[in-house]
Formats: C-alpha cells, structure tokens, sequence
C-alpha cells in the first residue's frame, strides 16, 4: 500500500442516491484519491477482504448488517483501518455503542469541505505507519482507547442545529467530577479572570468549546487509565504535568500575540501531549515500566528510549491517535514534534513543545519561585521570559489555594 | 297531602335546586315547568321569570335548532337523546359548551307528556379532551423525531454532495468554454498551430466531458428529486401536527393516510413495504384529520413491530403492510393488513383497553389501540375491528360514516 496515492476509502450506506453524490462531490479528488462504494455492510466487508483500503466511512441505519455490526466485524478484521460514521441521526448517543466503535462521526448532512478534510487527515495518518515509525508498534497494539463518552456527547451538542452554550453547559454540569475539573482550570491564574467563575455554564463560555473538548478529552482518557496496572507510571503526577503543559502553551501563545484559535490549540496540544504514554503504558505495562527505567537510570530522555524499544515514542503513537480522533492538524503536529521543537519560536509546535519542557522544569524548581532567571540551557531570548511569565502565575495560583 | 308529604315534596325541590347540573323540565309544548338554580346560572334568566314560558320565548343563547332537533328525536323514538357539544352563550357573555340529554316523560294521562333536560357545563372538560390529544400527537411526534430527521437528513446530504459536484463541473465546464473561446479569437486572427489545438484538446481531455454529459443530468435531477423528498416530508409534518379544531372538517381520507405514511416512513421502511390500494372515488369526509391520521399511524406503527417480530430486527428481510380505502354504501372503509406475528388469541379481548400492551417498556404506552377505539367509535361514530391469525397476521378494519348527518336525519 505504500504507493504513491493519497489513499483509499471505501464508503457503506444503503441509499444509493448518497453513494452517487458522495462519489460525484469527491470527483475533484480523483486522481489522488482511491474511492470505492458498497450498499450494505456485508458487500463492504467482501469488498475489504479484496481490496486494502485506508478508512471507513459507513453509515449506521441500514437494512440487513447494520452500521454498529459492520464497524465491530471491520475492528476485528482490519483493526488498522480508519473508521469513519457518516449518519443522519438526530441523536448519535442514542446509537451511542456505535459511535464508540468508530474513530470519527460526522452527521448527515455533512459539508463537503468537512468531509474532505477529514478524509484527508485520515489519509495523512499514513504517515505514521506505513514504513513509518508506528508499523510495528501498531501491530502490537490490541486496542487503542475508544472516543470518552462524555465527549462525544459533548460534539453531538456543539454541532447539534440548535445548539447553544447553555445546553452545552448543561452537558457538563450533570458530570460533577468533570464540572470541578473545568472550574479548577477557568478559575487558575493562567486565564486571568477578574472574578470566580462558579457554574459550568460561566465557564463553558469563558473557555469556548475547542478548550472545554480538550479538557473533556484529557480528564476523561487519564481518568480511564488504571494507575495500578502501570507500575512504571505516575498517573496523577503526569495528569498534573499534562494540565500545566495546557496551561503554559496557551501562555505562551497568547504572550507571543499567537491569533485566538492557535492559543486555543496551544492548550490542547499541551494538554493531550503525553497521551501516547498512558497508551504505552496500558498495552506493555512491564515493558514501558523497564523503558522508564531504563530512561532514569541513563539520564535519557524517555522519547530516545522509547524509540529504541518500541520503533516510535509516545509522542508519535499520541499523535497518531489524536488524528484518529479528527483532532485539530495542527494540535496532533505539535503533539508528534513536541520533543524536538525547534526554538527561536516558530508558532504552534514551539509553544507545546517549550511548555513541556517549562513544565517539567518547574516542576523540578518545587514551587521555589525565587529562583533566579534563565540559569537553564534554554536560556535563548524569549523561553526565559515565557519561564518568568509562567512562574509568575504559578506563584499566584500557589497564593490562591 | 299531608304535611309530612308537604315537607318531603319542598326537600325534593331544594335538592333539585342545589343539584350541580342543569335541570329543565318541559311540556309537550315546550312550557317550561322546571328551571333549577343551575339552569339559571348557565343560561341566564332566573326561574320565576321563566316558568310558564315557553321555551324559545325565554331568551336563552344557545344553538336552538339542535336543542329543538334533540326534543323531536326524543319524542319520536319515545328514548333519551342526547343533545352533545352544544354552544352557548353564558349571561356574562362567555362562549360555552353543553351536554344535554333529553328525557322523555310519560305520565298517566296523554297530555301530561313532556321532557327532561338534563346537562352539564362541559367546556373545560372538551378543553381538557382537546389539550390531551394535543399532546398525544405531540408526543408521538417526538417519538417520529429521530425518524423525521434521518429522513430528512439523507436527502440534504446528497442534495450537497450534488450541489458541490455542479459548482465543480461548472468550473471545468467554464475553463473548456474558456479555452474554446480562445481558440476562435486565434482562429478568425490568423492560422492555428497545431501545439494551440493540442492544448484545447488537453483542456477537453481534462474536464471529462463524457463523464460530465452523462453525470450532470443525474447530479440535477437527483438534487431536485431530494429536494423535492424534503419539502414533501416538511409538508406532511406540518399537516400531521396541524392542531385540530374543536369541529369536524372536510378532508380528504386518502390524503391523512398519504400523509401519515410520508411521516411514519422510517419507522416501517427497515422492516416493511408498504402497498396503498386507495379509492379515488372517496368522497371528503367530516373528520378531525389530526386524530384518524394519529388512528393510522398507531395501526401503521404496530404493524411494523409485529413485522419485526417475525422477520427479526436488523436481518434485512421484509414483511408487507397493505393500506386500502373503500367506499361501501355509505361507508367509508380503511384496512390496514399485515404479515405479522398476529395478536394471540388470549389478548385479543383486551387490546382496545387503555393502558394494556405486551409490548416491553418503551415500545408502547398501552395507549395506541385504546384511542384508535375512542377517535373512530366516539368521535366519528365509526366502527373498528380486526382479525388477526397468529404467524399470518392481522387486519384491523375502520368504518366511517361518509355523511353522517344526512344519516341520523
């Protein structure tokens, strides 16, 4: 499959007035692309045992194999293969096991634009694996975590037709865990605002919803893991890592006059960019234990070793998996570049990767905020004033609790 | 008569009085010989200026021609008649309604014939009525929801898809006419090199022009197909959730049955087909639409489930529902017949029972076959049955007076 072509899709829906548009409406993709059609889920898995294909798009009510039974059938036959839901119902968690089946759902009716893109991204996937650095990891990997539920509740809603901030609040406010989690975040001195916010409406709003999915995302993916079983890694103290990192990218995007949506992205990009290592820890829990290790007893960074061992670093199988997810581009570039960001700044990557570093450097300083400035290797220009900038408002959060 | 006679016939009368219904006692000749205190209140003059009075010379705002319809028939048939949803007028001006019922009194002698009217102030009642099957339909619509907007949303998504095929082709389209212009203005100004030809032709090559000739027509014709598809389900949603009015309307039965089919669809078309055999020569029937296409879609609905039962959900095999209209003398009739798992025998007596259903807990409220019995006995005094054999299937059969009042007459 390693050829040339941008990719192939195989697309599943029992009107066949659909299929005829959807293959109409991507003919400008002809040439790169490799699109084939099936009207019912059994043809679609005969025509996979045929032919390879890149990624799914399947919708879920039809007669005969239904959605939900083609994408179970597909993960245990093509494990690697990107799924897609391109469904009209009303309301995607009322087929909810369905969509947790699949990586991304798009509703019917779908913008073109929407749906190129995300064929595009699901196609740029390939990256990673094919002779890539996740071919063999992959392979290795029995399951890579499904979509949280809370989430993909919380998609349904901001692209519901008449949605709007209060019943997305609404969504938030009936998970209380999740509620505290956000108001801990809206209320830290990193987003400097004036007064307390107390409800999950409030802070819907404040937050906007590219920041409030990422924090759905993140709390709910760590909150899955079960720290016992991964000896070799400290959940709480990587999910505190990861919720600095956020809060330290969207810092320094926004001291870098970064435009409003990259700060957001910034803070996804901190926020969700060690998620590769709870995957790495859940699949080989000895052996990235041994990895981790191995890294602390060498003084290497974890990244090297990892890669070493594995063929690929978290940073990588995260990437890998937030763009599964239909992530921002942006964000999963930052999240798979977050260990080798170039410096001067160069935009989003460099915010992320920057943060990373801050976050564990401050971390080391434990709280001693006298520290003086820039003794660091880092030294460079403007990390030493993101440092200063950041350690100033971890000063102020530590006053505030 | 003695007075312990005397005090007993004055507790009658007071207890007459403080009864909370209308109590009008009359003569053959309409003299009016009772008014109790209710009689008043509800239609305006008090007792004394009324007793002895005849009764259309008593002032009273009310639809005279039924009550007087009622009398006649009470008399004739020698039984009660009921004089039902009749409007009036309260003495504060308030529009009302009343149920009336007429009944005969015969005494020993000849003359000493005369009738009773009993009644009560039934608005709020009918507003109650009227609000509760309000909400019946709202609630099944809430319940075709989800279906609506799936089929809703597949035609928007290939009308899109279409659309954006057209804006492209026409792109490719423009760039051909483009380089086809060119060519000429180069024609008319001299002699073409064969490298010019060539890049027209690349032009030409690129644009597909077969594909195009052939694919443009179905992208148009299927935009406007769905289009079409769309505006037809919005149209019958809109008629289906028309709140009905308080009297009967003149409609078209073959169209309620359309209708509700159109917004039922997604819940039969994974499980059924659906055959319609309708009447043309149906006349248009003095009906509430919204309730007997509310009949319909009950019928329709558990149809498709006793379908599913035999076929199984999700196999992608079908059953059938066949839908006919007819008109017998005077009748209109509407079978709706099925390949289903019929209805066992043992419940067959019940299911026109409000609140009884086997099926499991938020398939069906019990409610469905309950109001079907009430919108087409009482409502339109029709009549409803079904047969019903198990593993076949069943029929259920509606009957509607086409003219009912002609009928009665």
């Amino acid at each position: 499959m390693s050829d040339s072509r941008g990719g192939a899709a195989l697309f599943v829906d029992d009107e066949p007035r659909v299929l005829e548009g959807l293959q109409r409406m991507l003919r400008s993709r002809r040439e790169a692309w490799t699109l084939r059609f099936a009207a019912s889920g059994k043809e679609a898995l005969a025509r996979l045992e045929q032919e390879p294909c890149d990624v799914l798009v399947t919708d879920l009510r039809m007669p005969g194999m239904s959605g939900e039974e083609l994408l179970r059938a597909v993960m245990g036959r093509h494990p690697h293969l990107v799924r897609i839901i391109l469904s009209g119902e009303m309301d995607p968690s009322g087929s909810f096991t369905a969509v947790q089946l699949a990586h991304r759902y798009l509703a019917k009716p779908c913008d073109p634009d929407a749906l190129i893109s995300a064929l595009a991204q699901a196609f740029s996937l390939r990256r990673w694996v094919e002779a890539g650095p996740l071919q063999g990891l992959l392979g290795r990997i029995d399951s890579l975590p499904s979509l949280p539920e809370l989430y993909t509740r919380l998609v349904a809603e901001i692209q519901a037709p008449h949605s709007s901030s209060r019943r997305v609040g609404e969504v938030i406010a009936r998970d209380l865990g999740m509620t505290a989690k956000i108001l801990q975040v809206v209320n830290s001195a990193f987003f400097g605002l004036p007064r307390r916010v107390v409800n999950a409406q409030e802070a819907v709003l404040l937050l906007g919803y590219d920041t409030l999915k990422a924090l759905v995302l993140s709390s709910r993916i760590f909150g899955r893991f079960d720290a016992r079983r991964m000896p070799g890694l400290n959940v709480a103290a990587l999910w505190e890592h990861c919720t600095r990192a956020g809060l330290f990218a969207r810092t320094i995007a926004a001291a870098e006059t970064l435009p409003p949506k990259a700060q957001d992205e910034a803070f996804t990009a901190g926020l969700l960019h060690d998620i590769g290592k709870l995957v790495l820890a859940q699949n080989f829990p000895q052996e990235y234990a041994a990895v981790l290790e191995d890294a602390r007893r060498r003084e290497q960074p974890s990244d090297a070793v990892e890669t070493a061992y594995f063929g690929a670093s978290h940073a990588e199988l995260g990437a890998y998996l937030l763009g599964l997810w239909g992530i921002a581009e942006g964000v999963v570039q930052a999240v798979a570049d977050h260990h080798r960001t170039p410096l001067p700044f160069s935009g989003l990557p460099a915010a992320v990767g920057a943060a990373n570093r801050l976050a564990h450097l401050l971390a080391e300083e434990g709280g001693r905020s006298e520290t003086a400035d820039g003794e660091s290797v880092h030294g460079a220009a403007p990390f030493g004033r993101w440092q200063e900038r950041c350690r100033v408002l971890l000063a102020q959060e530590a006053r505030h609790v | 008569m003695t007075p312990d006679g005397l005090a007993e016939l004055r507790n009658a009368e007071r207890l007459l009085d403080e009864l909370p219904s209308l109590l009008i006692g009359l003569t053959s000749d309409l003299r009016v010989t009772r008014w109790n205190r209710m009689a008043g209140a509800l239609l305006g003059p008090p007792a004394p200026a009324v007793i002895g009075e005849s009764l259309d010379a008593a002032g009273i705002r009310w639809d005279a021609a039924r009550v007087l319809q009622g009398l006649a028939e009470c008399r004739s048939l020698g039984r009660p008649a009921r004089v039902d949803d009749l409007a009036f007028t309260r003495p504060d001006g308030s529009e009302g309604i009343l149920g009336l019922t007429v009944h005969p009194l015969t005494g020993e002698a000849a003359a000493a014939w005369g009738f009773t009217v009993i009644g009560a102030d039934i608005t709020e009642r009918k507003q109650l009525e009227r609000e509760l099957a309000q909400s019946q339909k709202l609630r099944s619509i809430g319940q075709l929801a989800s279906g609506i907007a799936h089929e809703i949303n597949t035609p928007t998504q290939y009308v899109g898809d279409n659309t954006r095929f057209l804006q492209d082709a026409f792109a490719d389209l423009l760039g051909v006419i483009g380089a086809l212009t060119r060519l000429f203005q180069e024609a008319r100004s001299g002699p073409l090199g064969l490298e010019r030809l060539g890049a027209v032709e690349a032009a030409l090559r690129r644009a597909d022009l077969d594909y195009l000739a052939a694919e443009i027509p179905v992208a148009i014709r299927h935009t406007l197909e769905g289009v079409e598809r769309i505006a037809t389900i919005v149209r019958a949603l809109k008629e289906f959730a028309h709140p009905g009015r308080e009297e009967k309307v003149m409609a078209d039965l073959n169209a309620i049955i359309e209708t509700t089919l159109t917004v039922a669809r997604n819940e039969w078309k994974y499980v059924a087909d659906v055959a319609t055999d309708l009447d043309a020569g149906l006349p248009p029937l003095a009906c509430h639409p919204g309730e007997l296409g509310q009949v319909i879609l009950n019928l329709v609905v558990n149809s498709a489930h006793a379908i599913e039962e035999v076929v199984g959900r999700g196999t992608g095999a079908k059953g059938r529902i066949t839908i006919s209209t007819q008109r017998r003398n005077g009748w209109a009739r509407i079978r709706v017949e099925d390949s289903g798992a019929g209805i066992p025998e043992a419940v067959r007596p019940r299911i026109f029972e409000p609140f009884f259903t086997t099926k499991p807990a938020g398939r069906g409220t019990g409610q469905g076959l309950a109001l079907c019995h009430t919108v087409i006995v009482e409502k339109h005094g029709g009549r409803i049955r079904f047969e019903s054999e198990a593993g076949r299937g069943t029929v259920f059969t509606i009957e509607l007076p086409i003219a009912p009042e002609e009928e009665a007459a």
